[in-house]
């Protein structure tokens, strides 16, 4: 197949997109506006996905909490029996935590046995320096890094935590929490669940929740309905759940986003159509001279589209480029308050992005799809032209 | 209705290709019946109108590709949003009168969308146009498919929704099974995949020789045709349990997820598949004068370079994959 | 002599059946041999433009018919003339025409970008023929920076760098000095001694002078065809 009348004919369009300045800025800075808003929902979605997922594997199989008017309150030790008893179940572990408030401020404390508690090999991404909680540790907590670093905690540092009877503990910082986890363990005070219980005066009939943890993942759903059945009166939360959960707010999120966004690329369209339109005389008169020369209604058509894909790949590359930074180095004002979206107010934290091959090749096609829509028939009227507007001088 | 990201712009992309395709129909109508009786003027307009809906059909052929592998990464992003799903089996099930219907477009529709864009091109390496008439035919008769992708698409970004759903296990995992059974007994897995290679292999090597000789082409065809329930029966049975490990017949979406090298196995056996389909397209409606029957032919032979070699790649991927499964 | 070009009552008239329709010209019959240097005269507004239109297919006639070497190409369509206009015919235009984004050699080279030529080879061949018009020196040059003289050159160029068969001047020595006109001129002899068709609309006695035929138009009608013995 022949290409090289095609190269030359994006030759001719470049030259095009140089020689028309205002219709070439005008698109371009208007699409990449769109583009830059669009791409920072898609990113900061993805990252808050991505963080989701990483977060949600540590989480168990399955967690069983005791609800009373609808409030959570610590469950007996002698549900770990009944739960057992269920098949497929290949442990159940107690789980001790609850928050303090200290400095202005609130941390969650969450007390686990190292010593049964599954630990996924994800542990390796979750924690930056240190290490994890081990079997015969006492005293000692990893935490989030959003706490190390308004405390000026590092590895090896002892941290002062008091309770509600205002007893001071101890704890020695064994490992820090990565960025990428940060979403919810920036204030994470990992600890035993030994110390956990004596920091927050729980005995060892009861636990904050039940880890249950399956032999085979398929039947986690079967077995949590069983837990319902048998424990009444719990709150059986599956990890899938918890995750599909996070995944469905922030994918709904950015869909909305995405639809009002329309209004935007509408905006966008008419400013292209526009532009495309206004073409000057010298424009046409340029349109009858190539066809003079031989260009045909064909190439001078070709040239006008691959001028608006030219600058659908300009804007949108320029849109994802200002969308990374806005997210990464401005923290996505008002995108990330509505993403997140959640009662709680954050403490801040640097907002995770992730710029998927996918969401960017989504980009660049609803860049330059619609580019191509709006300025299709202005650039068919233009490549129409009569030839002998050439002889007769436009 | 989920609306997300991906959601909301295949919903701007299939509206934009629905008002784009329905918008020119006329003008394709008008140009396809008044061609032969037209005089010289009329001919003059209408070849004016022509250019328009020529660049309008591309674009909106362009924009129905480029929603194919769309569509399926947004499914597969939905599966946590569809209460029991576990992979896009689940997804599914969520809308099933609209998109099992909506799969089976999705990989017979390409093959005829390619087929224009590849007849189009023909069209512009020639001098004078020859296809023309033929182009804005070939897209009247195809523009009720074009629109019922469109509108499928729309409706299933408006009418999907969180309803609970039962995992492909249900489904795949359940029953009786008369294949591979009927095929050898236990080892009728064995054999499947032996009909499995044959058929694959056969063609890939109808498909170069089909380069040489025409009087293969047909035979081609029909080793194209035949590969397709060969796959789909080998994939379920054959190649998912065995490349993921379990004993017996699992969902082949669980495969295009877990192992995604197998997504391009798929793709390139889209590709060898429908290839010797838009030769046949190319030769009825690509041969309009001497240059077009020259440039068809050249066209034509690529076609079946193409299906030859995905044919190829596609069961190279599969022989690795079952290698390194059983080491 | 073969006939290259044949006119049968040729008439085009501009916005018909509008209030300010135009009849630019009216049932012209002429032939053009093959290596013939033909010159349209007449005053101004008699169509000599108008005709250079439709000999060079830039235009349909309203009326009429035109042959090129025995072939109907009027009814042919608009992608058939287009096809025609790229390999047998080379313009000069009064005003030079020249794209003032492109230098001179890519001005040249602009009817080569359609004939599938790459770069490195639009550069060679442009610049062949702008050597031939003394004007190699120039080819960077963007069109702002020629003189008169220096753009109508180019324009030539633009027009012989398909090796046409057919050339259409129009009025080429109108804005350019004697010495540019004299130097047109001879470039002019040079392509009809390669067995080109000229046609050339113009008032300039000089090119009249070297004429094989002349075809005298006023108000669109032609009231003298003269044939010249070389």
């Amino acid at each position: 197949m022949k290409i090289q009348r095609h190269l030359n004919f994006l030759w001719f369009a470049v030259n095009s997109i140089f020689t028309y300045k205002t219709r070439t800025i005008a698109i371009t800075f208007s699409l990449m506006m769109a583009l830059m808003i669009l791409g920072s929902v898609a990113f900061v979605s993805g990252g808050l996905e991505k963080e989701a997922i990483l977060s949600a594997t540590f989480a168990p199989d399955i967690t069983v909490q005791y609800l009373q008017a609808g409030r959570q309150i610590p469950i007996s030790m002698n549900n770990t029996s009944v739960i057992n008893k269920i098949s497929g179940i290949e442990k159940t572990i107690p789980r001790v935590w609850g928050y303090i408030s200290q400095n202005n401020r609130i941390y969650t404390i969450m007390g686990i046995d190292p010593a049964e508690m599954p630990i996924p090999k994800e542990i390796n991404f979750a924690i930056s320096s240190g290490r994890f909680l081990q079997v015969q540790d006492s005293e000692v907590a990893i935490v989030g890094r959003h706490l190390a670093a308004a405390f000026a905690l590092d590895v090896d540092d002892t941290l002062i935590l008091y309770n509600e009877s205002d007893h001071p503990y101890n704890f020695t910082v064994v490992g820090v929490f990565t960025m990428e986890v940060n979403l919810y363990a920036a204030d994470l005070i990992l600890v035993t669940v030994n110390d956990s219980r004596k920091f927050f005066g729980i005995t060892e009939n009861y636990a904050t929740d039940l880890c249950v943890y399956a032999s085979d993942q398929t039947e986690t759903r079967y077995i949590a309905q069983q837990i319902l059945n048998d424990i009444p009166g719990a709150r059986v939360l599956t990890r899938q759940a918890l995750k599909d959960a996070l995944l469905s707010a922030y994918g709904a999120r950015s869909g909305f986003v995405s639809v009002i966004w329309y209004i935007m690329l509408l905006a966008v369209i008419l400013v292209a159509w526009n532009q495309a339109s206004a073409v000057s005389a010298e424009a046409r008169k340029e349109v009858g001279i190539l066809k003079s020369l031989g260009f045909s209604t064909m190439d001078i058509l070709e040239i006008r589209l691959l001028e608006a894909i030219i600058l659908g790949v300009l804007s949108a590359s320029l849109g994802i480029l200002l969308a990374i930074i806005y997210d990464l180095y401005l923290g996505a004002p008002v995108i990330s308050d509505f993403m997140l979206g959640w009662a709680a107010v954050y403490p801040s934290f640097p907002l995770p992005i992730h710029v998927s091959v996918t969401s960017v090749v989504i980009l660049y096609g609803v860049a330059i799809f619609p580019l191509l829509v709006g300025s299709l028939v202005p650039s068919w009227k233009s490549a129409i032209t009569e030839p002998d507007t050439a002889m007769r001088g436009g | 209705m989920i609306m997300t990201f991906g959601t909301a712009m295949i919903l701007l992309l299939s509206g934009c290709a629905a008002v784009l395709a329905l918008g020119v129909i006329d003008t394709a109508v008008r140009i396809f019946r008044g061609w032969r009786t037209a005089d010289e003027e009329k001919r003059y307009d209408l070849e004016k109108s022509f250019y328009l809906t020529y660049s309008v059909v591309c674009i909106v052929l362009g924009i129905r590709l480029f929603i194919v592998p769309v569509y399926f990464w947004n499914l597969q992003s939905l599966v946590p949003m569809i209460p029991g799903a576990m992979c896009l089996w689940g997804v599914f099930n969520a809308l099933p009168t609209l998109m099992w219907p909506n799969l089976f477009l999705k990989f017979l529709l390409p093959t005829i969308y390619m087929g224009w864009l590849i007849l189009a091109k023909i069209n512009s390496d020639c001098k004078t146009n020859p296809l023309m008439v033929s182009l804005t035919g070939f897209y009247v008769a195809v523009s009720p498919l074009l629109l019922l992708d469109s509108t499928v698409d729309i409706l299933t970004s408006l009418n999907l929704s969180p309803v609970e759903v039962s995992c492909c296990s249900s489904a795949i995992d359940v029953g009786p099974r008369p294949i591979p059974i009927i095929i050898g007994g236990v080892d009728g897995q064995i054999f499947l995949t032996a009909i499995f290679f044959t058929v694959s292999v056969a063609l890939a090597i109808s498909a170069f020789l089909c380069m040489k000789y025409d009087r293969v082409e047909w035979i081609s065809r029909i080793f194209a045709s035949a590969y397709i329930p060969v796959l789909i029966l080998t994939m379920t049975e054959v190649l998912t349990p065995w490349i993921l490990h379990l004993p017996l017949h699992h969902c082949p979406f669980c495969l295009l997820f877990q192992a995604p090298s197998t997504v391009i196995f798929l793709a390139l056996s889209w590709f060898a598949i429908s290839s010797p389909w838009i030769t046949l397209l190319t030769e009825k409606l690509g041969r309009a004068d001497e240059e077009s029957k020259v440039i068809e032919k050249k066209t034509r032979m690529s076609l079946w370079l193409t299906s030859g070699f995905a044919a190829t790649i596609a069961t190279s991927i599969i022989v690795v994959h079952l290698a390194l499964a059983f080491i | 002599m073969i006939t290259r070009i044949r006119l049968e009552n040729l008439s085009k008239t501009y916005f018909k059946g509008e209030t300010n329709e135009v009849t630019a010209i009216n049932n012209v019959t002429s032939e053009i041999k093959e290596s013939d240097f033909a010159v349209i005269t007449g005053p101004s507004g008699s169509g000599k433009t108008t005709l250079l239109s439709l000999i060079g297919l830039l235009t349909k006639p309203t009326k009429g018919k035109i042959f090129f070497d025995g072939e109907e190409v009027s009814r042919y369509s608009d992608a058939w003339q287009t096809k025609i206009r790229k390999e047998k015919i080379g313009i000069v235009f009064q005003q030079y025409n020249l794209l003032p984004q492109f230098s001179a050699w890519e001005n040249v080279s602009l009817p080569l970008l359609c004939h599938d030529v790459p770069k490195e080879e639009r550069r060679k061949i442009a610049l062949e023929y702008m050597k031939k018009l003394g004007l190699e020196e120039r080819k960077d040059f963007k069109v702002a920076y020629l003189s008169g003289g220096e753009q109508q050159r180019i324009a030539i160029a633009r027009a012989l760098v398909v090796d046409p068969k057919i050339i259409l001047a129009d009025e080429p020595t109108a804005s350019v000095d004697l010495e540019t006109a004299y130097s047109i001129l001879r470039v002019l002899e040079k392509l009809e001694k390669e067995q080109r068709t000229l046609i050339i609309s113009t008032h300039d006695p000089s090119i009249i002078s070297k004429a094989t035929v002349s075809i005298d138009l006023r108000n669109g009608t032609v009231t003298k065809v003269e044939r010249f013995s070389p």
